[in-house]
């Protein structure tokens, strides 16, 4: 089965998502290193397929460590990540946004729910065991 | 019970006018607006006499018609008619933008203080039933304080495209920029939540997809002439769908034939193919942003959703709370394993803006009449440093820039 990154790189690619503009993610990490940030921004850009333009981070140590990186891709895609390590369960949510349809994955999750960019658009579930 | 002067009697003096329509504390006594429609709508459906109908500012601005000023035309209007009323001695109630102009706004706070009047900034999501929760909850100690603060602003495609692409907000120089048109509400919420002030922010933001370079091949300037009969921005196809996201006139006849009709103008904006129209602001901002103690916020914006959503969540000292504006529900969770949920959309009345403009309506006619003050009065001096957080941020993303917005106004 595809992991959490092919999965959502993927949605991006089918015919009804249009155009990916603009990705938004909010997670809250076990610890919040350097190099954490760093897998996330790897992350945004692999789902992008572009090259960090700008970038801007912006952090505080405490309570706990917080704050956000904010990136503009070189294809124009724009993306927050949000990121925390507060005393919580760890969890990532990914919400994307393109022309046909926005998406929201949370990581280790069995699938996607979407919906199209048109008028009273249902909820639907995408399953990544379906997905190829 | 206070008199109310309407300046600009169009949607959004509409949507105040019909709840103070049945508020004993206010009465809507006169109407200055340039449009004949507009007062037509005040004679038939507020009952304003004849005489106190003008269409002319100077005349109408020759004496004082009432207790308070409701200033709801368009955004480079009114810094002129909010100094024009506050010098014959209205309270004033002002749509927001304050203005487009950051001196501009700051001279209004100057005056309205000199004047010993109220100006009173028309932030309805601090009404709305899930902020004033959030802001309850904070008060309370329901997650101790402020960590950490995520902003979306999830603009839906067809708002975006009728506002901001076709519609009054297209262009940054005929009213203002989106940062500030649209989102100086969500930096408002952030600034009224954390209660502290900025200490430094960056902005990146562009208009990258609604451009001509992304119009099919062979695109119509207007829908109705265009091939791409059911391409999801066609105006026809779209405004046939939801009639009520189309902006029109007092009294419009919303029949189909009408609304091709009314598309088919050729001076009439709202009938443009989306990638050859006159518009020139972001589709697409966020602002990442340090507060004093160390506090982090962040707001990204974009026109890219199916349906607008405002999703925010705020990290505390003792736990998190989140949720979503439109779904009304808030989730508590701390960190010591405690979870619940809030569900607001019991007291939300009123359909326009979550519930926020009922709720504005009648809690600041209550205050204007002499009574309570609700929390979330917001007066023009919060405004206008709200408002600077989001000049600070246009500025940003047009110099690249990090910017200091400091302490001062
Ligand atoms: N609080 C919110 O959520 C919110 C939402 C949308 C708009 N707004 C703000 O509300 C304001 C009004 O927006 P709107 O959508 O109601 O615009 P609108 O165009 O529907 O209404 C403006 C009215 O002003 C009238 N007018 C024009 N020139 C005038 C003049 N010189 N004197 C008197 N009246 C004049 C027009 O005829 C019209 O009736 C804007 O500043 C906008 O930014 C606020």
């Amino acid at each position: 089965m595809m992991n959490d990154m092919e999965f959502l790189t993927a949605l991006t690619r089918v015919g009804f998502s249009g155009e990916l503009q603009a990705i938004d993610l909010s997670a809250n990490v076990g610890e919040l290193s350097d190099e954490k940030i760093n897998e996330y921004v790897m992350k945004a850009a692999a789902i992008a397929r572009s090259e960090t333009d700008k970038i801007y981070r912006n952090f505080s140590a405490s309570p706990f460590a917080h704050g956000a990186v904010t990136l503009f891709f070189k294809n124009g895609i724009l993306s927050r990540l949000s990121l925390s390590a507060a005393p919580l369960p760890e969890k990532a949510v990914w919400r994307l946004f393109s022309t046909g349809a926005e998406i929201i994955f949370t990581e280790n999750g069995d699938f996607a729910e979407m919906k199209k960019a048109e008028l009273d658009a249902p909820t639907e579930k995408i399953y990544k065991k379906d997905f190829k | 019970m206070k008199t109310i002067a309407v300046i600009g009697l169009g949607n959004r003096g509409g949507v105040y006018c019909s709840y103070f329509k049945t508020d004993e504390k206010v009465k809507i006594v006169s109407v200055l607006d340039v449009s004949a429609d507009a007062l037509k709508e005040a004679r038939e459906k507020y009952g304003v006499e004849e005489k106190n109908l003008f269409s002319d500012e100077e005349e109408f601005f020759k004496e004082k018609r009432a207790d308070v000023a409701l200033i709801a035309t368009l955004d480079r209007l009114h810094y002129r008619q909010t100094m024009k009323a506050l010098s014959l001695g209205y309270d004033v109630i002002l749509e927001k933008p304050v203005s487009p102009s950051y001196e501009e706004c700051k001279k209004i706070a100057d005056a309205a203080k000199a004047a010993g009047k109220k100006v009173i900034v028309c932030h309805n999501l601090r009404y709305t039933p899930f902020y004033m929760t959030m802001k309850i909850l904070l008060s309370e100690g329901a997650i101790g304080d402020v960590v950490s603060f995520e902003q979306a602003e999830n603009v839906g495609f067809g708002h975006y495209m009728c506002s901001f692409v076709r519609g009054k907000w297209k262009s940054s120089e005929e009213t203002s920029p989106i940062i500030l048109q649209k989102c100086c509400h969500d930096l408002d919420i952030i600034y009224w939540m954390i209660g502290k002030k900025c200490v430094k922010l960056s902005s990146f933001g562009s208009l990258g997809f609604y451009r001509a370079e992304h119009a099919p091949e062979n695109a119509a300037v207007k829908c109705v002439d265009c091939v791409y009969k059911d391409c999801p921005y066609n105006a026809k196809y779209f405004y046939l769908k939801s009639p009520e996201s189309l902006c029109v006139p007092y009294g419009f006849d919303k029949s189909e034939e009408n609304i091709v009709k009314y598309l088919s103008d050729d001076d009439n904006p709202y009938g443009k193919c989306v990638f050859k129209s006159d518009n020139d602001v972001s589709d697409r901002q966020t602002v990442n942003m340090l507060f004093e103690g160390g506090i982090t916020a962040t707001l990204l914006m974009h026109g890219f959703a199916n349906a607008t959503h405002r999703i925010t969540k705020i990290y505390g000292t003792k736990g998190v709370m989140y949720g979503s504006l439109e779904k009304g529900v808030i989730t508590v969770e701390t960190y010591d394993g405690k979870k619940y949920e809030k569900d607001v959309n019991k007291s939300i009345k009123g359909v326009s803006h979550s519930g926020g403009d009922e709720r504005l309506s009648r809690d600041v006619a209550e205050y204007l009449d002499g009574g309570r003050k609700a929390i979330g009065i917001s007066f023009v001096e919060d405004s206008v440093y709200s408002h600077k957080l989001a000049f600070s941020a246009e500025e940003s993303k047009l110099t690249g820039k990090e910017i200091y917005p400091g302490d001062n106004l």
